[in-house]
């Protein structure tokens, strides 16, 4: 869509991607990510899927304006960084009653139940960033079969640890929330907890590889 | 101060946690945070001080302890003990007194503001309450029957009074970024149409229901990306969301327009089933808008500090 930075709001600027999803834009983000924070009335900066959002102090037309050009001029310089992240393995249950979309999906796409489980469970995933609820890891590397829209209306409740598809992505739901992926099943693995130094179990860069802890092929 | 009856939603809130967005943790914070800050400066704190916000239905306290205080948001039928008191009034309250909150009888989230504030879990930064994960104001949730909230009561001040933040017929909006990508019609229907807030919003999110559907000239997949509370978005449903403070912090339907800043607390203010209706303006005037609101704060400390 755009290369630039959009004002999205009173304090926030955005920068959509405007190819498909890669880890090289990813890895671009993060780097900008550490350049941005420490410039004058930049507040905080989020990465997301290949996108960034800074969030700014209160400021004035001229000084919004101002940042803009600087973070435009930023992002063209930025070079893409390595992050050495911690392979973790996460069992799910597949199916059933926490897995409810887990059918659906499956004959949307005229596969089996093992099938999906499969394409799923196969490619070690890279944790983009962190967002959405606390500690909820976005994930690239789903196998573009599997690429599902999301629900034309959010659900309100969605158990925590539910394994899900948004479009392109696939995550976990760390805490229980609305949500409009597609949920095709769960994991008992906590992945965020407040009392800890690191809230958040998984963190940008990190690899992550779904293994089957149980499969049910009903609801 | 003890919870002795409670029917609203009621918990501890400040300006919110902004620094934690990168691991996912949701901003919350006050709805409504120019009546929050009114009436922590209006009892002479820091416009950032803790306070109680109150949703949808009464409370009542009993305070063990004097304290000057305020309600502040929206429009409540309140008493000490007997005693009608109104908003945006600095008062005291007496120890053995009951403060009771009856129902709102415009608006929807009011603040109980004490000099020197609330004692609360201070946690990443901020004594706003996130309910989505559980922790931060009162043991990370709800207020309760039972519950004794500390009030870090300081000295007595005179009684004062002033104006609340003034009601407006629309609430302004700015343009979403994929606000091109909507139909003709959309864009005519959110500026000419009116909104019905759905029961089914809460601190997250307030849901619009409408006649006509927003539509996108083409469906689209966005990539998840950063967002704030105030951003209207749009899923496939064609029935537009609200973020609010307790939203998620990062997105990915398309956004056909955001609140603008000055404005979100008087949307928070509205009730569920009412209507509302926007109008456009440019993102000058909403940083004009924000500045003029920040002023009225800014005046009302002053005011509160010489008397």
């Amino acid at each position: 869509m755009f290369n630039e930075f959009v004002i999205t709001s009173e304090t926030t600027l955005t920068l959509y991607s405007s190819s498909k999803i890669s880890i090289e834009q990813q890895k671009i983000c993060w780097s900008f990510e550490r350049l941005a924070k420490s410039l004058d009335n930049v507040l905080n900066v989020v990465v997301g899927m290949n996108t960034i959002c800074v969030y700014t102090n209160d400021v004035n037309y001229k000084e919004l304006c101002k940042l803009k050009l600087h973070l435009d001029s930023l992002y063209k310089e930025t070079k893409p960084i390595e992050l050495d992240g911690k392979l973790i393995e996460i069992p799910v249950d597949y199916g059933g009653e926490l897995g409810f979309d887990l059918l659906n999906l499956a004959k949307l796409k005229k596969l089996s139940i093992k099938e999906v489980v499969d394409i799923h469970t196969k490619p070690i995933y890279t944790v983009y960033f962190i967002g959405f609820l606390p500690g909820f890891a976005y994930l690239g590397g789903l196998d573009n079969i599997l690429n599902t829209p999301r629900l034309s209306i959010p659900r309100t409740k969605i158990p925590a640890g539910s394994v899900g598809i948004g479009g392109a992505q696939t995550g976990i739901y760390p805490l229980e929330a609305p949500g409009g992926w597609n949920i095709i099943g769960n994991t008992s693995v906590k992945l965020f907890d407040i009392n800890k130094e690191q809230p958040s179990l998984l963190k940008a860069g990190d690899r992550l590889k779904f293994v089957v802890n149980s499969i049910k092929e009903s609801l | 101060m003890r919870i002795n009856k409670i029917s609203a939603i009621a918990s501890i809130q400040d300006l919110g946690r902004k620094n934690y967005k990168q691991y996912g943790v949701n901003e919350s914070g006050a709805l409504d945070k120019w009546s929050f800050m009114l009436g922590n400066v209006l009892v002479g704190n820091e416009p950032n001080t803790p306070a109680i916000e109150i949703i949808l239905g009464g409370i009542e306290i009993y305070c063990d302890k004097p304290m000057t205080f305020c309600i502040s948001g929206a429009n409540y039928e309140a008493f000490i003990d007997e005693k009608p008191i109104h908003n945006n009034y600095r008062l005291r309250i007496e120890a053995g007194k009951t403060l009771r909150l009856v129902r709102a009888m415009s608006g929807m989230c009011a603040y109980i503001c004490c000099y020197g504030g609330f004692k609360a879990d201070f946690v990443l930064d901020s004594y706003s309450t996130n309910f989505v994960a559980g922790f931060g104001g009162y043991g990370g949730r709800a207020l309760k029957i039972g519950d004794e909230v500390i009030a870090n009561s300081k000295m007595n001040l005179s009684q004062i009074a002033v104006a609340g933040i003034k009601q407006q017929d629309k609430i302004r909006i700015i343009q979403g970024s994929e606000w091109d990508l909507f139909t003709d019609e959309a864009k005519y229907s959110l500026l000419n149409n009116e909104f019905i807030v759905s029961s089914k919003s809460n601190r997250m999110g307030y849901r619009l229901n409408c006649d006509k559907k927003l539509n996108l000239e083409n469906e689209i997949s966005l990539a998840s990306h950063g967002v704030k509370a105030g951003v209207i978005q749009v899923p496939s449903s064609g029935e537009p969301i609200v973020l609010m403070q307790d939203s998620q912090t990062t997105g990915g339907y398309p956004k056909i327009a955001s609140i603008i800043e000055a404005d979100l607390g008087l949307f928070s203010q509205y009730r569920f089933n009412s209507k509302v209706k926007f109008e456009l303006v440019d993102i000058q005037t909403a940083l004009q808008a924000k500045k003029e609101r920040i002023n009225h704060i800014n005046n009302i400390k002053e005011y509160a500090s010489e008397n």
